[in-house]
């Protein structure tokens, strides 16, 4: 359930393409720092998005050449804001080990070995990052089980289903001090959280279907063989581009200092760029061809 | 020029020597960035409507002349059922609590109505508290159930079209990826080690 937030890369300005970088490295260096190096492995787009609010609203950080362990050969700028990372780094930790124990749930016993094994090794830094962020950790439990209880019964309600996930998003920033912050801070994320549960669930449809695997979308509407009817679709659009909007509403309330335009393109132009690759079921194509030296720096 | 006014130009984003005519123009962008309408399904209203404030004070300390404001949308007064005479106080209480932001205790009080389900006013109204939270597909049914129930009520017709809003202009146009490296922003993730390992936890990033 990670990758649906990223920025529309044509539209980025150099700089602010270059600060994405520097945040993306600076995520991975944070989380080496404190849960090991097993937990570089961990660093997505979404949580690099997460950091970029946080810090919008911090002075500017420091950025410095750092170690790359992909290219070891030469340094890569990474943005060195320990305390900025500190709880994205926990949150991502905690994220992505219930991640890995909802596919063990959801995996045969073949197939959930892998996920076994990953679990033993992100077993320490999950303890971790539990321990730095408690109350984060228990809520990411809580929903998570509301999650299954509504998957269990099979419940048609999109909104319903994707409160649970955009709430552990939202939850990201609830130990921001300041309410006149954390209140649009909050909002913005919410809606992010629905929008990338959302965009999970049209994308993972057709295979749904195929293994008669629950899928809200399923159950809202009457989907054929291969996916949602034109006007299901149209609709489930509209329901995504009024979640942008209200995602963008409160972008305009943070009082950012820093990482405007990267954020507004982020909301307005890779928010909608995304969920149309993944609603023409381009998405999973691009991924696998994305050309990997074009986009270098 | 005094802090107070320095700040006002900060808050407008015009240079300390702006003209009267970017003044206007710079707090006719400002006001319709946080528009009444962008916040009417947002738990931040009242956020933008301080920050509205906070804009026009900005405009009255740096210019003499009212700001021409853009024109405001205030949803119809309170207009309970005329046909259930006993259901007129929930329906006011309702209102009073959503227009307060207390959306869990409007919720409350509607579900422990017996006619919850049947009276157009209550459907209203519930999907008025769905689309507080945030939660705009029931917020649509709500007010289409609504709608049915009382076809002749403008207020409800209304709604129905404001609950789904349309993206700006300047998104619409760039939605459709330019090229083919379009989205992927980030070349970094692909060329690290770990994009196996990631792929394999969540599925594809």
């Amino acid at each position: 359930m990670f990758g649906y937030v990223r920025p529309l890369q044509p539209e980025l300005r150099v700089r602010d393409y270059d600060a994405y970088h520097a945040a993306y490295c600076g995520l991975c260096r944070a989380l080496a720092k404190r849960y090991g190096f097993r937990s570089r492995f961990l660093v997505n787009y979404d949580m690099t998005f997460l950091f970029l609010v946080r810090a919008s609203v911090r002075p500017a950080a420091r950025t410095r050449n750092c170690f790359c362990p992909a290219r070891f050969w030469r340094k890569k700028p990474c943005i060195c804001d320990d305390g900025g990372y500190d709880r994205v780094s926990a949150c991502t930790v905690i994220l992505c080990y219930c991640k890995i124990l909802d596919n063990i749930r959801d995996s045969g016993f073949w197939k959930g070995l892998g996920y076994r094994l990953l679990k033993l090794v992100y077993h320490r830094p999950w303890k971790k990052a539990s321990k730095d962020a408690p109350e984060f950790a228990d809520l990411v439990r809580a929903k998570l089980l509301a999650l299954s209880e509504l998957e269990a019964a099979q419940s048609p309600s999109l909104d319903a289903t994707a409160d649970a996930f955009a709430a552990i998003v939202s939850a990201c920033a609830d130990d921001l001090p300041d309410e006149a912050v954390r209140r649009p801070a909050q909002a913005l994320l919410y809606q992010v959280g629905r929008h990338i549960y959302l965009c999970d669930a049209l994308d993972d449809l057709a295979e749904d279907l195929r293994a008669d695997g629950y899928n809200p979308l399923r159950y809202r509407f009457v989907p054929t063989q291969t996916g949602l009817q034109a006007e299901d679709l149209a609709y489930l659009g509209r329901l995504m581009d009024s979640s942008v909007n209200l995602a963008g509403a409160a972008l305009s309330l943070l009082p950012v200092r820093q990482y405007g335009a990267l954020l507004e393109n982020i909301v307005y132009l890779g928010l909608p760029a995304v969920y149309t690759a993944v609603k023409t079921g381009r998405f999973r194509a691009k991924a696998k061809e994305f050309p990997r030296k074009e986009n270098q720096p | 020029m005094t802090e107070e006014q320095k700040n006002a130009c900060r808050l407008l984003g015009v240079s300390e020597t702006a003209s009267q005519a970017e003044l206007q123009a710079a707090c006719d962008n400002q006001l319709a960035r946080f528009d009444e309408m962008k916040y009417l399904g947002s738990p931040l209203a009242d956020m933008a409507a301080q920050k509205r404030e906070q804009i026009r004070a900005a405009y009255r300390l740096l210019a003499a002349p009212e700001p021409v404001e853009p024109p405001s949308f205030e949803l119809p007064a309170p207009k309970p059922a005329a046909d259930s005479p006993a259901g007129e106080s929930v329906s006011v209480r309702v209102r009073r609590l959503l227009n307060a932001g207390d959306v869990e205790e409007a919720d409350a009080l509607l579900s422990a109505q017996p006619d919850v389900e049947t009276n157009p006013e209550y459907v209203y109204l519930r999907g008025m508290t769905r689309w507080k939270q945030g939660w705009l597909d029931e917020a649509c049914q709500y007010v289409d159930q609504a709608t049915k129930l009382a076809p002749r009520n403008d207020e409800y017709k209304a709604a129905s079209g404001m609950i789904l809003t349309e993206l700006p202009p300047a998104a619409k146009v760039k939605r459709s990826f330019a090229g083919k490296t379009g989205w992927a922003a980030c070349g970094c993730l692909s060329e690290c080690l770990c994009e196996a390992l990631c792929e394999s936890i969540c599925e594809g990033c």
